[in-house]
């Protein structure tokens, strides 16, 4: 016993000497490192490693190609990628570890908006303002969704949905679409921060503007609750035309296995927008069969389909509504490194991060894998440093998901 | 250098929430709810900061002083039930608290920010510390002073009177009774203390993140304050402050695993039990080190064998 509490020790001390992982590299070097924080482990984490699969692709295709040229040299793009298990308390140690040790020039991630909450919170909020002793490290996240959270701090950028316009969209397409379908059902996740603010901030309003639908009943559950019987049962008895599944893959498969099993049809499912993702045809896709989703991403072009799938081929990577913007901000940032003249040495890393920072707010409109998408800029009155780009309305068919849906300008792509 | 400053900050404010706990199993109960006090210490201190403008003290002041007082009120009766029931009573507390600031709204517009607990959004712009210029080394500076004062009081609490009523409790009540201990009032201030020091951590928590939501003080918080005092050991105040920079330092330090971290941070901790399946700092220990510290006088008269 003796023995084994001894190798306990050793192999505890030996990954606390391990903390400073960081190894040297930087222009000299010839290496600019760019750092993510995500959901690599826990439940989360199938969005974080569909992100950090993108990332790559993206890292290995511009590194395959040469690399980019920064000061007149060529370097290559090195990933600093840190997990945050979609836990909060990790991610803010994660944020400072990213600035200091890893001494990344921008981050992408993080995966979760519960963990995006406090992690944009300890950020610089006035720029230039030396008594605001908040972090200094540029943010170009893909995937935490929550409105709002890149008003946090100007070094927050996103290129995440739009889910207020895009479930403004949802309604207004249902009112004038399925006019006969008024009743409307919902069942969101109370735990998880992107669920709850999908119901709170975006559908409910949406409904109450719209005016068109009654809401006959709301169900809650957490998000890895495994038993949904009671809800379901309120849910039958509402007996609504239109079911808003506002849940994660986690609970929506076994409650739409509970909704088969108390044989409770709506008219039409509509999803949360990270839905529309590999995984729920994995889990069920039986009994997702119909489900729609609004999303900003489908294979539709040649372009989204040689991305998705070398993704997959090459890190078993799903590439969806999330992840994708993980492949398409790594692309941008590369060009805006070349532009901003940065020196990419340890001593001008906080100038190299600001230089970045102000190009990315004035990017104006950049190229995505599916469309135009458009950073708004600092000064924008209701979204600033968030993106505009097309939605479109995905559906799942025979087990793969189709589009339902396409605006005019991408149907002549 | 700010990351290991972070991995300090989080120890320490951890450290309450582990030193809340080994209060209450020092006087024979279990609580499963020291989350629920560290979430009123949290929202309180942060509405003083954020929503009215008082300074740092006094806003951490009155967290710990309603965290306290609610956990006199809980103390009562919690006295009822013993064991896994009060553990389960008590989480059933720290869920109601939760469910309270799920559902709570009382926010400010100021500037341009919304502040103030807001439901489910959570209670955003806690940025005092940021705002008035704290480093991060310098608000571990307070963390770490508010971390000593406590364990004074704690060493102090090892050897007083009340402390050893404390520990006449927890090994057997009726005996303790028969003595003359007034065990419901020992137990009551336990808890009511207990919850004072839970309510500390929060309001530092609060200010270190900027953040807070009903979802952070859930069942994962309450799992991890438990296993502190649990890993570390109750012999001393010392073992779920050893507890909290092990299981901290741990989830940081094995990073270096990726995808096996959690793997290897649970197996390190089942070994740990099994090697000491009462604490780090168990009992044994504690009377061990006291022996080396202070040897036995040796017995005045008598021949030496």
């Amino acid at each position: 016993m003796k023995r084994l509490w001894r190798i306990g020790s050793v192999v505890a001390l030996g990954a606390l000497l391990a903390w400073p992982a960081g190894a040297g590299a930087f222009q000299s070097e010839g290496t600019v490192r760019i750092g993510a924080m995500w959901a690599l482990s826990g439940p989360g984490a199938f969005f974080g490693k569909s992100s950090h699969g993108l990332a790559s692709l993206a890292i290995d295709e511009i590194n395959e190609a040469g690399g980019l040229v920064v000061g007149g040299k060529r370097v290559k793009m090195q990933l600093y990628a840190e997990d945050d298990a979609c836990n909060p308390e990790q991610g803010l140690a994660v944020v400072r570890r990213l600035a200091t040790v890893d001494k990344v020039l921008f981050s992408l991630g993080p995966s979760c908006s519960s963990v995006a909450e406090p992690v944009f919170g300890t950020l610089q909020k006035r720029l230039d303002d030396p008594g605001d002793t908040g972090l200094q490290l540029l943010f170009f996240t893909d995937t935490a969704t929550k409105f709002g959270l890149a008003k946090l701090s100007p070094w927050v950028f996103r290129n995440t949905p739009d889910e207020p316009a895009m479930y403004d969209f949802v309604v207004k397409y249902l009112k004038e679409n399925y006019p006969d379908l008024k009743t409307v059902m919902v069942a969101y996740e109370s735990d998880f921060a992107h669920s709850a603010s999908t119901w709170k901030l975006a559908l409910q309003p949406a409904l109450e503007r719209h005016k068109y639908h009654q809401v006959v009943e709301v169900v809650d559950w957490r998000w890895l609750d495994n038993e949904f019987g009671a809800q379901v049962a309120k849910l039958r008895r509402a007996n609504a035309d239109i079911y808003f599944s506002l849940t994660h893959t986690p609970s929506t498969c076994p409650s739409f296995r509970e909704l088969h099993r108390q044989r409770v049809k709506p008219r039409i499912i509509i999803g949360v927008t990270s839905i529309a993702a590999g995984e729920v045809l994995r889990q069920c896709p039986d009994v997702a069969e119909g489900l729609i989703a609004p999303s900003n991403f489908a294979p539709i072009t040649a372009k989204a389909k040689q991305v998705a799938d070398k993704a997959w081929e090459r890190y078993s990577a799903d590439s969806h509504i999330h992840s994708v913007p993980a492949y398409e901000n790594v692309h941008l940032m590369k060009v805006l490194i070349e532009k901003a003249g940065i020196k990419n040495t340890e001593e001008s890393l906080l100038e190299d991060r600001r230089k970045v920072r102000d190009l990315l707010a004035r990017v104006g409109t950049f190229q995505g894998v599916v469309g135009k998408i458009k950073m708004n800029p600092d000064d924008h009155p209701v979204r600033p440093r968030d993106v505009d780009k097309d939605m479109i309305l995905v559906q799942v068919k025979s087990a793969k998901w189709t589009v339902f849906w396409l605006p005019a300008n991408l149907k002549q792509n | 250098m700010d990351y290991y400053v972070a991995i300090a900050s989080i120890v320490g404010i951890h450290a309450l929430l582990g030193l809340s706990v080994y209060l209450v199993a020092i006087s024979g109960q279990m609580s499963f709810g020291q989350q629920g006090f560290f979430a009123i210490g949290a929202y309180l201190a942060g509405m003083g900061t954020a929503l009215w403008g008082l300074p740092l003290l006094p806003s951490l002041v009155l967290g710990a002083l309603l965290a306290g007082l609610i956990g006199i009120v809980v103390g009562f009766p919690a006295l009822r039930v013993r064991g896994l029931y009060l553990a389960i009573a008590t989480y059933g507390f720290g869920e109601v608290v939760r469910l309270v600031f799920l559902n709570i709204r009382y926010t400010k517009t100021i500037g341009d920010r919304v502040v103030g607990p807001n439901g489910a959004e959570g209670f955003r712009h806690v940025r005092y510390v940021f705002d008035r210029g704290f480093t991060g080394l310098q608000f571990l500076g307070i963390i770490a002073a508010v971390v000593a004062g406590v364990a004074v009081l704690f060493y102090l609490l090892d050897r007083s009177k009340l402390g050893a009523m404390l520990r006449a409790v927890e090994e057997d009540e009726v005996a303790a009774a028969t003595v003359g201990i007034d065990v419901t009032r020992v137990k009551v201030l336990a808890f009511g203390a207990a919850g004072a020091v839970a309510g500390l951590g929060g309001g530092l928590f609060i200010h270190f993140s900027s953040y807070i939501d009903h979802d952070m003080v859930a069942l994962p918080l309450a799992i991890a304050s438990i296993t502190y005092p649990i890993l570390g050991g109750l012999g001393s105040f010392v073992g779920p402050i050893l507890g909290a920079v092990l299981l901290v330092s741990l989830t940081e330090g094995l990073r270096v695993l990726h995808e096996l971290r959690m793997f290897v941070y649970g197996g390190l901790i089942i070994v740990t039990m099994l090697v000491r399946p009462r604490g780090l700092v168990d009992e044994a220990l504690v009377l061990r080190a006291k022996r080396w510290v202070r040897p036995r006088p040796m017995p005045r008269g008598g021949d030496v064998p």
